[in-house]
């Protein structure tokens, strides 16, 4: 073995695989967002069984669960333009966040509708006792005590996206696993800088944990 | 003023109400007595449409449902005329005390927020329990919090309040104390309709006292006749059963 590692080059590279760790968190937040505005229709579409619509959200998740995310991307980025020419025009930046967004709505709208079922229907039965409608009660009273229940999950799935986004490299978007790889192949030093994307990745999803413990006691409070 | 009509209500092949006919005029309290499985509650329920009825009709102040024919705003208006206390309290359990009374009087009568806790607070002050109003309902105990499901339905001004066997969740001791607020509601003459084994308290409670058993209304009159002098067969057993004499 050969325990010669060049922390000084370590170092080095830090730096220069840190300025892109926005494109690692934008990537993140918007798909994050996708995902939970999605995530949360189709969790609502299999709470009340819409017509036509439940049948498609099933599919839907199915299919975003039961099939690779790398060949998800590929599919959407180098294939879809093929058949739809107006989505040549889509950057590999785009095309990865739409992509992740889509991936993980699938997994969120399963913690979601789990959430919702779990809340008690004394609740929903309340809000309609005083006059409320069903739509009212479930923003107001079912959904706020949901995404309490969701919390742990969705905060898992957030971690998963952190860490989907390296695949936005095989897009060819320029990010820190690009740039690691870049410094790897002038300096032969791959154990390097692979462990240095990967200590930012780990430094990431630890202030994420940390910052969604927070908000997890917060929710708590009424309870 | 409460017309029910032929009130119909079966779960899957289960008749649960078979035919119920019922006025009830304002101001007046009624207690619903009979075994588990009567079909008190379920009756209870469906006046507040949480169950749909089969067939029949209910007016609740003016506001008509045929069941066999309902609109969605028929619905929503006899729900807004009345308001149910349930035996589980099902306070939201992710609002204050003040929040629960105020949020239909914001979302469904459209006061402004500040109208709206003003209401509260007298509300509150009146089932004594201002000092709780920042409290969220799981440091409450069970007789707070049965008494903010009170306030919080009487929020609402409703033509009637449908009380779901209020006490049967409760420990003995706090049952006084939610009784006490029913009893301040009766003597202001507020209508309402109340499921409860607490016999005294229909006793002294009640303008009229419904036996129901078996999905119908087998005997009714005033709580003397019903518990004195009670004439049918089936209310003379239950009678004997709960009080045991």
């Amino acid at each position: 073995m050969n325990l010669n590692i060049d922390t000084a080059f370590m170092l080095e590279v830090s730096p220069r695989v840190f300025q892109y760790v926005h494109v690692t968190l934008s990537l993140t937040f918007i798909a994050s967002l996708i995902a939970l505005c999605i995530g949360t229709t189709l969790a609502l579409i299999a709470t009340y069984r819409i017509r036509l619509l439940y049948p498609l959200s099933r599919v839907y998740i199915s299919f975003f669960r039961g099939t690779p995310l790398l060949v998800q991307l590929f599919l959407l980025y180098y294939g879809i333009p093929q058949i739809i020419p107006q989505f040549s025009r889509m950057n590999a930046y785009t095309a990865a966040f739409i992509g992740l967004g889509l991936h993980s709505a699938a997994y969120m709208a399963e913690s979601i509708r789990g959430a919702i079922q779990s809340i008690d229907k004394g609740q929903i039965e309340a809000c309609l006792s005083v006059g409320m409608t069903p739509w009212q009660g479930m923003k107001r009273i079912v959904l706020p005590q949901a995404a309490r229940v969701a919390i742990p999950s969705l905060g898992n799935s957030l971690v998963d996206l952190v860490k989907s986004s390296s695949l936005a490299f095989t897009l060819g978007v320029p990010e820190m696993l690009a740039q690691a790889k870049m410094s790897a192949a002038a300096t032969y030093k791959f154990f390097e800088s692979y462990l240095v994307v990967l200590m930012v990745y780990w430094l990431i999803t630890i202030c994420m944990s940390y910052f969604l413990g927070k908000l997890e006691t917060r929710l708590n409070k009424a309870y | 003023m409460i017309k029910i009509q032929n009130l119909h209500k079966s779960f899957g092949n289960n008749p649960v109400l078979r035919g119920i006919d019922l006025e009830i005029s304002q101001g007046e309290v009624v207690v619903i007595i009979g075994p588990s499985g009567s079909g008190k509650s379920t009756l209870l329920r469906c006046l507040n449409y949480l169950e749909a009825p089969d067939q029949g009709t209910i007016e609740i102040n003016g506001f008509q449902v045929d069941a066999e024919k309902a609109r969605k705003q028929e619905i929503r208006n006899i729900r807004k005329a009345s308001a149910m206390v349930f035996q589980s309290y099902n306070l939201f359990k992710n609002k204050t005390a003040l929040e629960n009374i105020t949020e239909a009087l914001i979302t469904v009568k459209k006061m402004s927020k500040a109208e709206a806790q003003l209401a509260g607070d007298a509300l509150l002050t009146q089932v004594g329990l201002l000092e709780k109003r920042d409290q969220y309902p799981s440091r409450l105990s069970g007789g707070q919090q049965q008494r903010i499901g009170i306030a919080r339905a009487m929020a609402v001004n409703p033509h009637v309040i449908l009380f779901d066997e209020p006490t049967s969740a409760l420990d003995p001791e706090l049952v006084g104390e939610v009784l006490s607020v029913i009893r301040s509601l009766a003597e202001k003459h507020m209508t309402m309709i109340i499921v409860t084994h607490e016999m005294s308290f229909a006793r002294d409670v009640a303008d009229r006292v419904i036996f129901m058993d078996h999905g119908a209304i087998i005997e009714q009159g005033s709580p003397e006749e019903i518990f004195c002098a009670p004439k049918h067969e089936r209310t003379q057993r239950f009678l004997k059963q709960i009080i045991g004499k």
